[in-house]
């Protein structure tokens, strides 16, 4: 994984939190600063959007390497992210 | 002065033309007839007709295919379908519509049409042209009426490369695909000195020249362009299946134009056209959600909709040859044969066809080709089917179409590249290609 990637990953967070729920986020500063990539990694962790919590997660994994799941926001990713769009459309 | 001129020129020109005989019989080629051998009842019809099946692209299919695509992909989808109308319709009136609709050897139409010189309207003399084809409406109707089919051909193609093109490889593809498979394709089924009208295969609106071969391209651009990144380990959720409801909505009430429109009249024929078509495509998706009950329990949107589409697609060659027994038959193949091929042939081919195309359009085409020879009904067409001629054009097309497609895509990977970057692909074309996007 390259930092390369985890920009990428943290532009595409900063798109979908704006624009589900209006939080501003700094992408370039996500990838450069523990602290604050732990706090904003929490927000979207409990965020309402499942796109958003999937996004996180990658990134979290990417940033922190893996991660145990968080029971509520595992439910609820699974919920968002149907299993059946994996490999199919119909 | 040089206006006068400009004036003589015109008027001499339009002296010769009207000196020569117009023609009291059939004539091979298009030709000049008086005004009033044109019916205003099949005019007005095709006039209708060709505005709804460009409505089937712009907007139907844009939309259609961009409730599919993920969201960071939906404008770059929806423009691809709006360029190629534009592009597709100056590469017809320039050449393509020549190549395909005027005589010339069984493979390929002339030139006598180049940018549809020789095509005219002498308002003041009563003279115009019409095509030996479609010999009681104006040329230009005719022009404009297939060139909508030329137009949603290609646009189908898009389907199965979505979220991964760029866009430059996309266009010149287009283009070459379009003169090079597309017309001499309609030339071979519907010209009536192409090599497949010459064999007595029939296809009446468009299942081979426009499904199977859009199909088989679709498949070849699926291979050659990859999988796209994390497919099959990641979901790739829809943008809005509300869009795709739309899309196939205006798709079903277009097609009416399609395939009643393909009589080139207002006549009994183009009403038992459009009676089919309703049939078979309400047959295919009751077939297709039946399936999916059966075997998923439960109904999906997506999948009433996919099922009327696979039932638009097969009655499509069959529409002006089949009675209502026939139409029910084709309906329930296609919904059959396509939830299949959306489903266990895309896992057994293992190319990424993003929204299948080849599922859909491919094998619904062949349902529908190979169907109508069997359920040609002679009281409707004067004509009977045989399954094998209509086997030999169905998979001559998708052999062509399969290989020239791929042809044309190695000859752009190895120039100018077929794939957008990795970073372009994560981020989605609208932005990384358009500088566009939802938000």
């Amino acid at each position: 994984m390259t930092e390369n990637e985890s920009l990428l990953l943290a532009t595409r967070l900063y798109v979908r939190m704006r624009a589900n729920g209006g939080r501003v986020i700094d992408a370039t500063w996500l990838t450069q600063n523990t602290e604050y990539a732990r706090e904003i990694l929490r927000l979207a962790a409990a965020h309402a959007d499942g796109e958003v919590q999937r996004l996180g997660a990658r990134l979290e994994e990417l940033l922190f390497g893996a991660v145990q799941p968080r029971p509520g926001a595992l439910a609820s990713r699974e919920t968002a992210v149907p299993n059946k769009y994996v490999g199919v459309l119909r | 002065m040089r206006l006068n001129v400009s004036r003589l020129s015109s008027a001499a020109f339009v002296l010769i033309l009207a000196s020569l005989p117009a023609h009291a019989g059939p004539a091979a080629h298009p030709h000049l007839v008086a005004a009033d051998q044109i019916s205003a009842g099949d005019t007005a019809w095709m006039l209708a007709s060709t505005a709804l099946v460009l409505l089937m692209t712009i907007p139907g299919l844009a939309m259609f295919y961009a409730g599919m695509v993920r969201k960071k992909n939906v404008l770059a989808t929806a423009l691809q379908s709006f360029f190629i109308t534009a592009l597709v319709t100056v590469l017809w009136v320039l050449i393509g519509y020549s190549l395909a609709f005027t005589p010339g050897s069984p493979w390929i139409g002339g030139l006598n049409r180049f940018a549809l010189q020789g095509m005219a309207y002498f308002h003041d003399i009563g003279k115009l042209t019409v095509s030996h084809v479609a010999p009681t409406i104006p040329e230009s109707v005719f022009v404009m009426f297939q060139m909508t089919f030329a137009i949603i051909t290609p646009a189908l193609i898009a389907g199965a490369f979505a979220e991964r093109m760029r866009f430059g490889a996309m266009v010149l593809f287009m283009a070459a695909w379009s003169l090079l498979v597309y017309a001499p394709v309609a030339h071979w089924v519907w010209e009536p000195t192409g090599w497949l009208a010459q064999l007595g295969a029939l296809d009446f609106a468009g299942g081979t020249v426009v499904h199977i071969n859009a199909g088989a391209a679709g498949l070849a651009c699926a291979y050659m362009l990859g999988r796209r990144t994390h497919y099959g380990s990641e979901p790739f959720i829809p943008f809005n299946l509300g869009f795709t409801m739309i899309g196939a909505s205006l798709l079903w009430v277009g097609w009416f134009g399609f395939n009643a429109g393909s009589a080139v009249a207002a006549d009994g024929r183009a009403g038992m056209a459009m009676l089919v078509t309703q049939t078979a495509t309400a047959m295919a998706a009751l077939t297709w959600s039946t399936m999916e009950w059966l075997i998923r329990a439960r109904v999906s949107l997506l999948g009433c909709l996919s099922g009327a589409v696979a039932g638009l697609v097969a009655i499509t060659p069959a529409s002006g040859f089949v009675n209502i027994g026939g139409a029910l038959a084709i309906g329930v193949a296609a919904g059959v044969a396509c939830y299949w091929g959306a489903t266990g042939l895309k896992r057994l081919l293992r190319a990424d066809d993003s929204l299948d195309v080849f599922g859909i359009h491919g094998i619904g085409g062949l349902v529908g080709a190979l169907l109508t020879g069997v359920f040609a009904d002679r009281n409707i067409s004067g004509s009977d089917g045989h399954l094998l001629t209509q086997a030999i054009g169905a998979f001559a097309t998708l052999a062509y179409s399969g290989i020239v497609s791929l042809l044309i895509l190695l000859i752009l990977k190895y120039t100018i590249g077929l794939r957008v970057s990795a970073d372009e692909e994560l981020i989605g074309l609208d932005l990384s290609l358009h500088g566009e996007a939802i938000p």
